[in-house]
């Protein structure tokens, strides 16, 4: 009955879509870079990425995060360096062999097709029997929760609605991976979050290995196994999304994606991958994970690990109150402090229902934070 | 507000629509005039009319002379629109999906014919038809009319090929699609209704045009608008009221009907 | 990372080249190549020839020396250009009322009536609106018949072959190329602009004069150069309603090439016509480039 089995690369249930050749990454760049003459836009990057992975990659406008996915796609031609999908270098294939799927931001619907012609037409170019191409479109609507829509043109169709056509037409003929160029760019807030979870569902049932650009840290951190921060055309960060938000590797890392709060800091001595790191004039113990002897460092401190009134066992800054947010469940303060050394501001985030919180602008408060929660990272925020 | 102030105003509004509105009977007089004139049945044009009826349209149904020209121009405005219709988006697909050097100055060149003097560029065209032997020919004369009617194509065709995102285009290629396929199937189709306003605005060049054919066409290739231009200045016909009145319509429809529908389905 | 050796070869056409979005140029040449060769052969071959033309038998500059010494043509480009001039100014000051209505009422029968008002004459064609106006002007027409009847006259007046003729002909043929072009320069003035300075206290033909009249004027002076440039190559219209009275250059031509067989000399007044307009392209081009310009065609 099912046709549609029979045919290898074409599997339509549970599982990576297409059979993996055994021990091959389903994405692998090696050494991937482009420039645009004297201009680099991305530089060397080297990433492997299992079967069923969604990875977010993640960076600031001009970052080099599109270029990448672009050349992943074969818009762009890569100046140096490789792409493997599955095991076969498809860098010198047109997007058309590449097997693909690819959705964008507006989704660029064929706003001439109805929602079934849309999702069929990946078959059609494929030369899919017509019989199978129907069995195969009527699949994939039911599966995106599509069935009633096939004959709407895309414009009677509501954002999530086109969404999910975009999805069905891009996973219809079964690609090796999909591509998803800031998917949910253009959207406010409240329907981003609906889609986001639709994007995690289709992950999810279809396993499907999946590269997912965003500048957005949130969508990131909701949808991404692991998360590749761009930055300035470099790989700064890949890691898996936990790893990444708890123990950033760089300072640049905690403050883009982790929203931490960068405080300088000095180390003093180092003992067996131990410091001593000092910070408003006391100086304690702490893990360091790299060698910060001679290269500036930062302590990175999330907003929540931020207290009043620190114990002696932590770091301790003298500040004052210059902002105060009411957030609901907490109360979002922005306190300045300056030394002999240093100056700056760090955001803390405290329960509504605190203890002694700081009522007013101005008034002058103790905080810090203790080594556990505060993390050494070297500092690369200069590095432009 | 002052009194003579907002007297100012009023008045200023006034001047205002006085202008409009005799624009507007200066524009719209000689189309209601030939219209009437072409349902009278006096023997010679006269106004008041002393006589109406159908009599001119009737004429105009019996005279092979005139059928003959309208036919003529019906051909040659489908030729010369289909010859610019192949030309221009040949080159509308060359100047926005394609890496030619120079491609913008490409479509500078193709609606530079639009702003050629006629009286000078049918003098040019004279002598140039003369060396290659056109003189008279139906081609020969398609052509020249297709080069007028270029303009048309590009202007209405470049501005739709704006308007289409190239990520449709892109998208169709990682589904699989051929560049060809992704041009013919999404891009052009997409600009289809503009090119179909392009290639009408073309046929209408090519269906009025009376210099050409009077410099190119010889006594071989007589179209309407020559028809009628021969016969004003040697004494007027009354059937060309009944052919004005006609294609007036005819052409009032053909621009009132698309519009009347888009308006439908967009409500 | 993966050892090379072992990377299995890729299905499909492997490129020499990598794959770009747009089509590289030789099809772009074989796409464009129809064209280019028509414009070649109709359009600058024509252009390039009528020069070549009026220099024909020895004779070089005399022939263009001709056309501004000899009485009759001398008048006739007298009257082209100034006529011309005429008919710029008069439709663009027509069309800029229609287009700014266009662009600032809110009632719909209006703009639909407008817009009927500045397509029409498009619509029509040449002869066809050529011959309405033939017949309006007649001796016994309806407009004089209308003059007679309000006792302004008391014989009918000799309306057709008058400098009036014609430039009612040109500008109502180039009237729907005024008001497009106006347009499209007017719907670039924010109409939130007019309130507002009608609140502070502008009045209409201050907020006229104040505030559109330094914003649309690039546009309006390309607008009239542009009207200038399609009058000059008038020929149904002189002809038709014109007569011998009043001689454009197309009149001259046209005597030149069907009464008196003398081609060069028609090469030479077409030449003379081309250089004008090309002066005026450049100027056009100077004033807005080419982008403006393409916008308002």
């Amino acid at each position: 009955m099912n046709t549609i089995e029979e045919r290898p690369q074409q599997a339509s249930t549970a599982g990576p879509p297409t059979a993996p050749p055994a021990g091959r990454h389903a994405v692998e760049l090696i050494g991937l870079g482009k420039s645009y003459g004297p201009e680099t836009a991305v530089a060397g990057v080297d990433l492997a990425v299992e079967h069923g992975e969604l990875i977010a990659i993640l960076g600031a406008s001009g970052s080099g995060k599109s270029t990448l996915l672009k050349m992943v796609a074969g818009f762009e031609g890569p100046s140096r360096g490789r792409i493997l999908l599955h095991g076969q270098d498809v860098s010198s294939l047109s997007p058309a062999d590449r097997e693909i799927g690819m959705v964008v931001q507006n989704y660029a619907l064929f706003p001439h097709l109805s929602v079934a012609r849309n999702v069929e037409y990946g078959l059609r170019m494929r030369k899919w029997p017509k019989r199978e191409r129907a069995e195969r479109v009527a699949e994939m609507l039911e599966r995106m929760r599509l069935s009633a829509l096939g004959d709407r043109l895309p414009r009677q169709l509501s954002g999530g609605q086109q969404q999910r056509v975009a999805i069905a037409r891009a996973l219809a003929y079964s690609p090796r991976i999909m591509l998803m160029d800031e998917p949910l760019g253009a959207l406010d807030k409240a329907l981003k979050q609906d889609l986001v979870e639709e994007i995690h569902r289709v992950h999810r049932e279809f396993a499907t290995t999946i590269l997912y650009v965003t500048h957005d840290r949130e969508e990131a951190m909701t949808l991404a196994d692991r998360v590749v921060l761009m930055r300035d055309g470099r790989m700064a960060a890949c890691a898996p999304v936990e790893e990444l938000y708890l123990r950033p590797p760089t300072a640049y890392a905690a403050g883009f994606f982790s929203g931490a709060n960068l405080v300088p800091a000095r180390v003093v001595d180092r003992v067996e991958g131990r410091a001593r790191v000092e910070i408003g004039g006391r100086t304690l113990d702490t893990t360091c994970p790299v060698d910060p002897l001679g290269s500036p460092v930062t302590a990175a401190v999330r907003p929540v690990c931020v207290v009043l009134d620190p114990p002696d066992d932590a770091w301790a800054l003298e500040g004052e109150v210059t902002d105060r947010l009411f957030l609901g469940d907490s109360v979002q303060l922005k306190l300045a402090y300056s030394d002999a050394d240093t100056s700056g501001v760090v955001s803390c985030l405290l329960p509504a229902t605190a203890p002694g919180l700081p009522g007013a602008v101005g008034e002058k408060v103790r905080f810090g934070f203790t080594p556990d929660t505060a993390r050494i990272v070297p500092d690369d925020q200069e590095t432009r | 507000m002052s009194a003579p102030r907002r007297a100012g105003e009023k008045l200023f509004a006034a001047c205002g629509a006085v202008i409009t509105g005799t624009i507007v009977v200066l524009v719209l007089a000689p189309v209601v005039l030939t219209v009437l004139l072409s349902f009278s049945n006096d023997a010679a044009i006269q106004f008041p009319p002393q006589s109406w009826g159908v009599q001119r349209y009737l004429d105009l149904a019996a005279s092979t002379k005139w059928l003959t020209a309208l036919w003529l121009s019906v051909r040659l405005a489908l030729t010369s629109a289909t010859i610019a219709f192949v030309l221009g988006v040949g080159a509308l697909l060359a100047i926005h999906r394609t890496r030619l050097p120079l491609r913008s100055w490409l479509e500078q060149a193709g609606i530079v014919s639009l702003l050629i003097p006629m009286s000078a560029y049918s003098v040019a065209m004279y002598s140039v038809f003369s060396q290659l032997g056109l003189l008279g020919s139906f081609l020969g004369l398609a052509l020249a009319h297709a080069v007028l009617a270029l303009p048309f194509i590009i202007l209405v065709g470049s501005a739709s090929m704006r308007g289409v995102p190239p990520d449709l285009e892109l998208t169709a290629i990682t589904l699989g699609a051929s560049r060809a396929r992704a041009w013919g199937g999404i891009t052009l189709r997409l600009v289809t209704p503009a090119l179909a306003g392009g290639f009408v605005m073309a046929f209408q060049t090519s269906f009025e045009e009376a210099v050409f054919v009077n410099f190119l066409g010889g006594p071989g290739l007589v179209t309407l608008p020559k028809a009628i231009f021969d016969s004003v200045q040697f004494g007027s016909d009354p059937v060309i009221t009944a052919i004005s009145a006609s294609i007036v319509l005819i052409s009032s429809v053909a621009v009132a009907l698309p519009l009347a529908l888009t308006r439908g389905a967009r409500r | 990372m993966a050892t090379v050796e072992t990377v299995r070869p890729a299905k499909g056409r492997v490129r020499a080249r990598p794959w770009r979005p747009e089509a590289g140029p030789v099809t772009g040449l074989l796409l464009a190549a129809p064209m280019l060769v028509a414009i070649v052969l109709f359009v600058a071959f024509p252009l390039v020839q009528v020069f070549v033309d009026a220099s024909s038998g020895g004779v070089p500059v005399q022939r263009y020396t001709d056309v501004f010494t000899n009485p009759v043509s001398r008048r006739a480009l007298a009257t082209t250009l100034t006529d011309s001039a005429l008919v710029a100014v008069v439709t663009v000051a027509l069309g800029a009322v229609i287009a700014w209505t266009l662009h600032t009422t809110a009632r719909r029968w209006v703009r639909v009536l407008l817009w009927t008002t500045a397509l029409v004459p498009f619509w029509m064609g040449m002869i066809i609106k050529n011959y309405a106006i033939y017949l309006l002007l007649a001796a016994n027409g309806p407009l004089n018949a209308l003059l007679m009847g309000l006792g302004v006259v008391d014989s009918p007046l000799s309306l057709l072959y008058t400098k009036f003729a014609v430039v009612y002909g040109i500008s109502y043929s180039l009237l729907p190329y005024a008001v497009l072009a106006l347009y499209s320069v007017f719907v670039q003035v924010d109409r939130s602009l007019l309130s507002s300075a009608a609140v502070l206290g502008a009045g209409r033909a201050q907020v006229l004069a104040t505030v559109v009249a330094p914003l649309v004027r690039g546009g309006v002076l390309v607008a009239l150069a542009l009207i200038f440039l399609l009058s000059i190559g008038f020929y149904v219209t002189p002809i038709m309603l014109g007569g011998l009275q009043t001689p454009f250059m197309a009149t001259v031509i046209n005597q030149q090439v069907f009464s008196l067989y003398d081609f060069p000399g028609a090469a030479a007044s077409a030449a003379i016509l081309l250089v004008i307009a090309f002066v005026v392209v450049a100027t056009i081009l100077a004033l807005a480039g080419g982008k403006t310009l393409r916008r308002m065609l």
